[in-house]
Order: structure tokens, then sequence, then C-alpha cells
């Protein structure tokens, strides 16, 4: 089933190949990318994507994956036509953001 | 134990500048770093320039690869990240191997890489490659440090990251330009201390629902995995296991949460499980899952595992959770409130006790085994009932690994220290040194074989040099046992590439490299040559000559469910 992912990250070094990787690596193929505009510090990127997992990984599951890696801020998950759907709950673990001065 | 190296020349008193080197050795201490593996190298050399005198302890390995692997260990039982450090090119590839099987068992590593310095990077450079790129997926987060006035900050967020959560290990490359050049000292910086995120549970409803299903179970089951020790949740669990009476069987990471020898716990389950465990989880009506990842060589086939039970799925990690078993219901947070919260429940469940028992009595290990030869399995239980409270046991991987899991008795994960996700031979020796220096008068063995001890062979001389009282037990069967296994079974006894029959003298050679050994082959020698293994004070080997051809049993065969296993005998 095709995914469209909207994902916000940090315009740090690697984000990008980190995020890519995830997706192949846990069984996902990137059929379209685009990566609009946001900010020098914040890169957005829109991604449609494909299940080629012999298990069928479900996209929750990439989401928490990718929820892990410490330069996503936010995803959001449109499964072709339906409504964006925020996914924030996958960060509910919260990969140890908190910084106390 | 001999902490420093023979060699060191600080040059006391002589005022030097301040460097990123030197803020690199300030952040680590602020870390509560003490110990350090690694090996010394040109891109890495301003960092080693400012060691002596520091005040940290450097283990000088003799590989990189060893060096990651000690930090592993060191991490494992001290509960502190383990640090390792390498030059730039080869050395950071060598640590690869490291990093990889601290991602996959969860290790909270931070591996420090020298780098060329930035105007050369991108170049090409003698000894440049992309370590940070090479290591993107086996790294739980990475850094490249391109200003001194960076470091604190990134030492101290890379190891809060290491260590909280799902511990995982943190790559930092520090470019040689950056290391050698001023830096500000830490009184001038900025320091941020970081914390631990909470894993407070606090979901009620969830905790309601798992009581009930807990109540209404008549076979549940405790499936143990490795993040019990890593939520340091094994007293909670214990605790639940004990006020709820329900059996419990573990992965191979998640041995020692609940002790040997406690009557409802079953062994281990899986590839070489225990039949008592397999049979307990291929019957279970509920299937208690506490830090575990559902692992292939755990499961076997997973549509054939636990096919009749509901899924309870306790776990830190939101990615684990119907990552490849379903749960029917996922709690993620704090394992040890929500254990504590289900030992309020007491499912009435005497009769599937007693049928766990019964099949533990039934299948139990037997050590009878005729002839003079010496019988591993044996060997390894009598060396687990002599050694003392403190024992850790490293191990490699291969038959012994798996025969150490069957037949040691571990009553705290900790104690068992092995190579889980990624298998890597290789892992027991340099695992054996992090150990010894991560727990003052722990009883160290590195149990190998004679496939694995070649991986890391020179780390021999690390343990004459600081003289460390390593116990070693090499399992000897002139081959590469578990492929030779697999080829008898499953690849009709197409024996390819496992014969090792021209090993070199493995008693001899240990002497060269200044450790006591010895070499022992009739099972009427075994028990003095524990003694005599654990009596030594300071390092020593114990070769052990066994039978060729003995197998691990019972063996799951691939792509069957777990209640398929082979056993020992003529197979039908």
């Amino acid at each position: 089933m095709t995914q469209l992912l909207a994902i916000s990250l940090d315009n740090s070094k690697g984000s990008l190949l980190r995020v890519l990787g995830t997706i192949e690596r846990r069984g996902w193929d990137i059929l379209e990318m685009d990566m609009p505009c946001k900010g020098a510090n914040c890169l957005r990127l829109n991604i449609r994507i494909t299940s080629n997992s012999h298990h069928g990984g479900s996209v929750d599951t990439l989401c928490a994956h990718l929820g892990k890696l410490f330069c996503v801020h936010d995803i959001e998950v449109n499964a072709q036509s339906s409504s964006i759907q925020q996914i924030h709950a996958s960060f509910a673990a919260g990969p140890e953001r908190e910084i106390v001065q | 134990m001999t902490k420093t190296a023979p060699i060191s020349t600080p040059e006391a008193g002589k005022a030097r500048p301040y460097t990123g080197a030197h803020a690199l050795i300030d952040a680590l201490k602020a870390q509560g770093a003490d110990v350090l593996f690694g090996y010394p190298g040109g891109a890495i050399m301003p960092v080693y320039d400012a060691l002596p005198g520091s005040g940290l302890t450097h283990i000088l390995m003799r590989h990189e690869q060893a060096a990651a692997f000690a930090a592993d260990a060191y991490a494992r039982v001290s509960g502190k990240a383990g640090i390792c450090l390498a030059t730039s090119g080869p050395g950071g590839t060598n640590l690869v191997t490291g990093l990889a099987n601290a991602h996959l068992d969860s290790v909270p590593v931070i591996a420090i890489t020298g780098q060329v310095a930035r105007p050369l990077m991108g170049t090409d450079a003698f000894q440049e490659v992309d370590i940070f790129g090479i290591t993107l997926p086996i790294v739980k987060h990475s850094y490249i440090v391109n200003d001194s006035a960076e470091i604190g900050d990134t030492i101290a967020e890379a190891f809060s990251r290491a260590t909280s959560g799902r511990p995982g290990p943190i790559l930092i490359d520090l470019p040689k330009d950056v290391a050698a050049g001023p830096a500000r000292p830490p009184d001038a910086i900025d320091h941020r201390t970081y914390k631990r995120a909470s894993t407070a549970t606090h979901q009620p409803d969830k905790i309601a629902k798992a009581q009930a299903m807990v109540r209404a179970a008549k076979q549940p089951i405790l499936y143990v995995g490795g993040g019990v020790a890593i939520a340091r949740a094994e007293k909670a669990l214990q605790a639940f296991a004990k006020a709820s009476g329900i059996p419990a069987v573990a992965s191979l990471k998640g041995l020692g949460a609940i002790p040997d020898g406690t009557p409802l716990f079953l062994g281990m389950l899986g590839m070489h499980g225990t039949k008592a465990a397999n049979l307990a989880v291929q019957d279970c009506d509920l299937l208690i899952c506490c830090g575990a990842r559902f692992d292939d060589r755990a499961t076997g086939r997973l549509d054939g595992f636990a096919p009749n039970a509901r899924i309870l799925h306790l776990d830190g990690d939101a990615a684990e959770i119907g990552k490849l078993k379903q749960a029917d219901l996922a709690i993620l947070g704090n394992m040890d409130e929500v254990l504590l919260a289900l030992s309020a429940v007491k499912p009435e469940i005497s009769s599937w006790q007693a049928k766990c028992l019964a099949d533990k009595s039934l299948y139990q290990w037997r050590y009878d085994a005729p002839g003079e030869k010496i019988y591993a399995p044996a060997l390894l239980r009598r060396l687990s009932e002599r050694a003392s409270s403190k024992m850790i046991i490293s191990c490699d991987v291969g038959q012994h690994q798996m025969w150490v899991a069957q037949h040691c008795r571990f009553t705290r994960p900790q104690a068992h220290l092995t190579s889980g996700g990624l298998g890597a031979m290789g892992y027991g020796i340099p695992a054996g040194i992090g150990a010894l220096y991560a727990e003052t008068g722990a009883q160290v063995v590195t149990v190998t074989g004679d496939g694995s001890i070649m991986m890391n062979l020179q780390e021999l001389a690390t343990i004459n040099r600081y003289k460390l009282p390593l116990k070693i037990v090499l399992l000897d069967n002139q081959a590469l046992g578990m492929v030779r296994q697999w080829q008898e079974l499953f690849f009709n006894g197409n024996y390819s590439e496992v014969d090792l029959s021209d090993n070199p003298d493995f008693a001899a050679l240990a002497r060269v490299f200044g450790l006591d050994a010895f070499t022992i082959s009739k099972q009427s020698e075994v028990d003095n040559a524990i003694d005599r293994l654990l009596g030594c004070d300071g390092p020593c080997l114990m070769h052990v000559e066994i039978d060729p051809m003995a197998n691990v049993w019972p063996l799951v065969p691939p792509g069957a469910a777990n209640h398929t296993m082979m056993e020992e005998g003529p197979q039908p």
C-alpha cells in the first residue's frame, strides 16, 4: 500500500540520510520525494513510499522507528487520499528529548 | 590487576595549551567516565597526547574491534556507558563490528574516532573514510564535532542519548585540527546537564485491562527478554513472577532476570531452548512479553509461536510493539510500574503450574554421557556450580555459546555476556576484559571455541600486559562446530570449510603470551582442572579437547515451529 509521509526534521548533518536509510532498511521503497523549503534549521520532507516487506511491516512501526531518530520532529501520515492522521503517539516514549539546564 | 600501562610518559608540571583534546577529556570526566578502551593512531593523536595524567584509565587493546567489545561489556556490567577510542580510517572501520553488536543488543557505547583535519575532509586524504556515514545504520546517533566549543555539550548529550530510553551506541567523529586546536577550559563553557526523560507509565486503563487478562488466563507464560535488564526491572519481574506463580521462559538475553533455580523458571526458549520452555509457550493462552522482541531465534516460525495465546506486550520501545507479532494489549513505558501493578493479580493456575513443573522434571538436562571424552555441557554445569557468586561468564559465538546458555546457572542478567543479536565471533575475550574493569572483585570466565578465539586472539597480550585475572575455557572440537552441525543436519553431511584440525597448540600459544595454560581431554580430569583454573591467581587458559561430532540439542530446525524440535538420537 502506498503511503505519504510528511516529515519535519532538523537541518543537521546526516539527518536526511538517517531518515531515508531508515525507511529503506525497514522494508519500504521510496517512490517520490520532495523537500519544500521550510527554514534554515528545519527541513520538511514529503515522501511517497510503498512496502516491499515480506512480513508486511506496518506504517505505524515504520513511524515508530523514524520517531526514534533524534533529528525527526514530527511525522504526518496520509494513507492515499484519506485525511492526514497525526501520529504524535509514536513519540510518546519520548526519545529522550528532555534537556534540563 | 594492574590498571595502568607499563609505559606512560606524562610531562608532569609542564604548562601546555588547553586544546580540544583537553576539552574532550574534561567532558568525559564530567560524565563520570573512568575507563577508556582504545588504540592510538594519526588522527586521534592529540587526544592521546592529552591522556597521560588526566586521571582517566586507558586500556590499550590490540585491535579496535576488541576495544569496542570491551567497552560494550563494561557497559553491560556497570550500567554506565562504555567508551572506546580509535583513529580515523581503519581505526574507525575496525570499530564497526563492535558498534553493530552494541546496536543490536542495545548497549550504551560511546565511540570516539579521530578524523582527518577539516580542510582535508572530502579529499580522500590518508586514512580518511566517512565513518559517520558508514555507521549511520548501526548507531543510535552520531556527531561530527566541527568546533571545539561544541565538545562539552556534544559529549553530555551523547552520554544522555546513549544511556536513556532504549540504550545504544553513539559515534563522535573528531577532526584532528579540532582536537589539536585551542579550546576554552570547562569553567568558561556553559555546560548543560542532561537527565533521562521520564518513562512514567500513567496508563491506568491499560493496566486495568492487563490485570483482567492475567486474571482470566488459565495457562499464562512470562516471556522475558533483555529489555528487563535494560530497564533494571529484574526485582519487579521477580516479585510479579513470585506473587502470580506464572511460569517463565527467557530469551538468550533474558537469562538471569529470573534466577536459575527458581522452580517455575523453565529455561531458555527457542532454537536451542529447553523442551519444557518451548512446550509451555506452545500451549499457553496468555503470553506476557517483558522486554523481548520476538527474535527469530526465539520464536522459530512466527505463525506457529504461541499460536493459541493472547499477547500482552510490555516494552520501553514503541518500535518493538507490533513489529513482528501483533499484541492484544501493549503497554509502553516503565516496566517496573507495570509489573508491580500486575503483582496484585493472582490467577488460578495450579493445574498449569503442575503441568509445567512436570515437563521441567521430565525433560531436565542429563549429564551422564558415556565414555571417557569430555562432555562440554557437563563441564560447563560443573564450572558454573563451582564458581563464586560473583561469577560473570562472557562467551563467544557458536556451539559453546548455546551450551553456556543452556547449562550455566545465572542469577543476574549482568553475569551473562553474549553477542545475542549480531552473533559476533571474537566477542568473548574482549568482553571478559571489559567486565573485569566494570566490576571489582568479579570472577570473570570467558568460554570460547577454537574458531572464535582466533578472531581476537591478540587480546591475550592485553590480558598479560595488565595482568588481568581472566579465566578462559576453550572448548576445542577442531571445527567450526555450529556450521558443521548444520551441514550434518541440513546439508546432507557436506562438510564444507569447517575443518580446524590443524589448530595450533592452544596451551602453548597462551603460555607464549604469558598466561598459565593447560590441556585436558578426559572426563576424569574435569573436576581438578576446574579447581586449578578458578584457583589460579592470574590469567589462565584451560584448553578442553571435546568430541568433534558433538551437537547442541535440542534444535528447532530453521523455519519450523518451536514444538517440532529435534532431539539427540536418530532423527525420524
